[in-house]
């Protein structure tokens, strides 16, 4: 029954997703480049030094003639991260200012096609340039969700690697589990209680107990101890849910309480006749996103705000796409919601959008030219149902209605359902996507 | 199961009225170390604790002889934009072991220093 369920919604859905084109995400793209350009690269290549990106840029834009554009190229490069600091954790998550937050989090992306069509039938090559940046300004709820893992943290880790330091002098010299055991036993003892006073004694006693029957089926060996104390220490660790608290504090800096402001711009370089000597800028974007992430209350939410500017030269799109509409000016502004309940998830967006350009109209009196000012107005809602089926499989639903598509303007009704089966999806490292994305 | 790295029967001469002091140092970013170093001849709870990076004094060298010095550190590292551990461990600001593990294979390493003093 559980899986005819999501087979038959599945099913029904069918009429109504017919056709519809994937919902733009509201946040600051990863990649300003790919995303003026509209390429949804099936790889981002991130270069972790200038040698890497040297051979990046020569492997893939130098050919046997010379320079040319790659077809379905992305790239994305952070300067700051191509060498090490020896930054300490609070160092990492407390820039000192501004300009430090600056430094670290720009990164420069470069995307390139051979697939721009022009008047519906010409292949052109094109370039998209762009740069992104995020601030984050932190909060006291932050600052003590920080040192509250912190210090969970330090104190698995002090308990270990003092457990480590007498385990290693014990596994040199004893010759036998047992009396092994008897010198670290009250060792182990000691360090839990400096750890870990609310232990009962009960506890502390359990938990030496467990040790002990786990450690003796561990074989122990002191010729050749590094199998043994790795044990040893893992089923320390594991008591003590070390990869717990790792796991944890390893989520919790993907998305902190506060405030986050992103930052891109990219541009358009196009080349209409496939020659680097005649190019045209037909199109530029600038994109702001204030992300706040609540805390107590209403952790489960966090609102944002965007700002979008996208500028059209329209005498290029006049030309090169005659039976769409361009205006020149455009500006996207909206809020965004997103709530999470265990395995439910809602996403609320409202977005804005005002449209202008200025035409032509002739010449007055004394031979200036005249312009008239003509502007749009449009406005996108979507609501978003989100539900964890299973760890694997994700069904998601969308409704609303959307701003009006450039190639099809009587199409606005937004009604998607999506179901994502996960297979061990890829890490950002197996894309090439290493750099931190605050995704 | 996180991996134990281990370097074993590393020598370091210094001179028996030679204050001898141990040092970590990051190298790679966004590290959290815990390192204990385990002097023989003192009660287990006064063994020094180098939080992160720093430096400990561990005793003359006249006090280190005969047995191993053990060192212990536990680590870890969760900033995405690092792929790599890389820790520098001193004895009076000379290097005696430069560990570097790729991300890929362990976030969370321990790592195991056995040192003898010897005279110099």
């Amino acid at each position: 029954m559980k899986t005819t369920i999501p087979i038959l919604i599945c099913l029904l859905a069918i009429p109504l997703t017919y056709s519809q084109e994937k919902l733009a995400p509201l946040k600051t793209p990863t990649s300003p480049a790919s995303s003026v350009l509209g390429l949804q690269p099936t790889a981002v290549l991130a270069p972790k030094s200038y040698d890497a990106l040297e051979t990046a840029l020569y492997s893939n834009f130098i050919g046997d003639n010379g320079i040319n554009v790659p077809d379905d190229f992305a790239l994305e490069f952070t300067p700051y991260w191509t060498k090490d600091h020896g930054l300490t954790v609070y160092d990492y998550l407390y820039a000192k200012n501004l300009g430090e937050q600056l430094k670290r989090n720009t990164s420069f992306s470069v995307a390139t096609t051979q697939s721009l069509v022009l008047n519906d039938s010409v292949n052109t090559s094109a370039i998209a340039l762009g740069v992104r940046t995020s601030f984050y300004f932190p909060n006291k709820s932050d600052r003590q969700a920080i040192d509250d893992r912190l210090r969970q943290l330090r104190s698995n880790q002090r308990t270990i690697s003092a457990i480590g330091a007498q385990l290693g002098q014990y596994a040199l010299v004893d010759s036998s589990f047992e009396d092994f055991w008897a010198h670290i036993a009250p060792d182990i003892e000691l360090f839990l209680k400096r750890e870990y006073p609310n232990l009962t004694e009960e506890e502390t006693n359990q938990f030496l107990k467990n040790l002990f029957e786990k450690g003796k089926e561990m074989g122990y060996n002191s010729a050749d101890n590094d199998a043994f104390m790795a044990a040893f220490i893992n089923n320390i660790d594991e008591k003590l849910s070390g990869d717990q608290l790792y796991t944890e504090f390893q989520e919790y800096v993907k998305n902190r309480y506060g405030l986050t402001v992103d930052i891109a711009y990219a541009n358009l370089i196009s080349f209409p006749t496939n020659d680097f000597e005649y190019s045209i800028l037909p199109k530029q974007s600038l994109w702001i996103t204030p992300a706040y992430k609540f805390k107590d209350g209403f952790n489960f939410l966090k609102v944002l705000a965007v700002f979008r500017y996208e500028w059209y030269d329209t005498d290029y799109y006049a030309r090169f796409f005659e039976n769409t509409r361009f205006y020149r000016n455009n500006v996207d502004y909206g809020l965004s919601a997103i709530g999470e309940f265990n395995k439910f998830l809602v996403q609320l967006e409202l977005i804005g959008r005002s449209s202008s350009s200025e035409i032509p109209s002739g010449t007055d009196a004394q031979n200036n030219p005249l312009f008239r000012k003509v502007s749009a107005s449009d406005f996108q809602y979507i609501a978003t149902f989100s539900y964890n089926l299973t760890e694997q499989i994700n069904l998601s639903y969308s409704l609303g209605n959307r701003f009006e598509p450039i190639a099809n303007d009587q199409n606005t009704l937004v009604s998607l359902l999506g179901l994502n089966f996960g297979f061990g999806a890829p890490s950002k490292k197996d894309l090439g996507l290493v750099q931190f994305s605050g995704e | 199961m996180r991996k134990l790295y281990s370097y074993k029967d590393l020598e370091v001469s210094v001179a028996d009225e030679t204050e001898v002091t141990f040092s970590v140092e990051l190298i790679s970013d966004g590290n959290i170390i815990s390192t204990t170093v385990n002097i023989p001849q003192l009660p287990p709870e006064e063994d020094p604790v180098i939080e992160d990076a720093g430096s400990a004094p561990i005793g003359k060298g006249k006090d280190l002889r005969g047995d191993t010095t053990v060192v212990f550190s536990d680590i870890i590292n969760l900033i995405p934009q690092e792929d790599t551990i890389e820790i520098h461990y001193k004895v009076n600001g000379q290097l005696v072991v430069a560990h570097k593990n790729p991300k890929s294979e362990e976030v969370r390493p321990l790592v195991l220093l056995l040192i003898k003093f010897t005279a110099s």
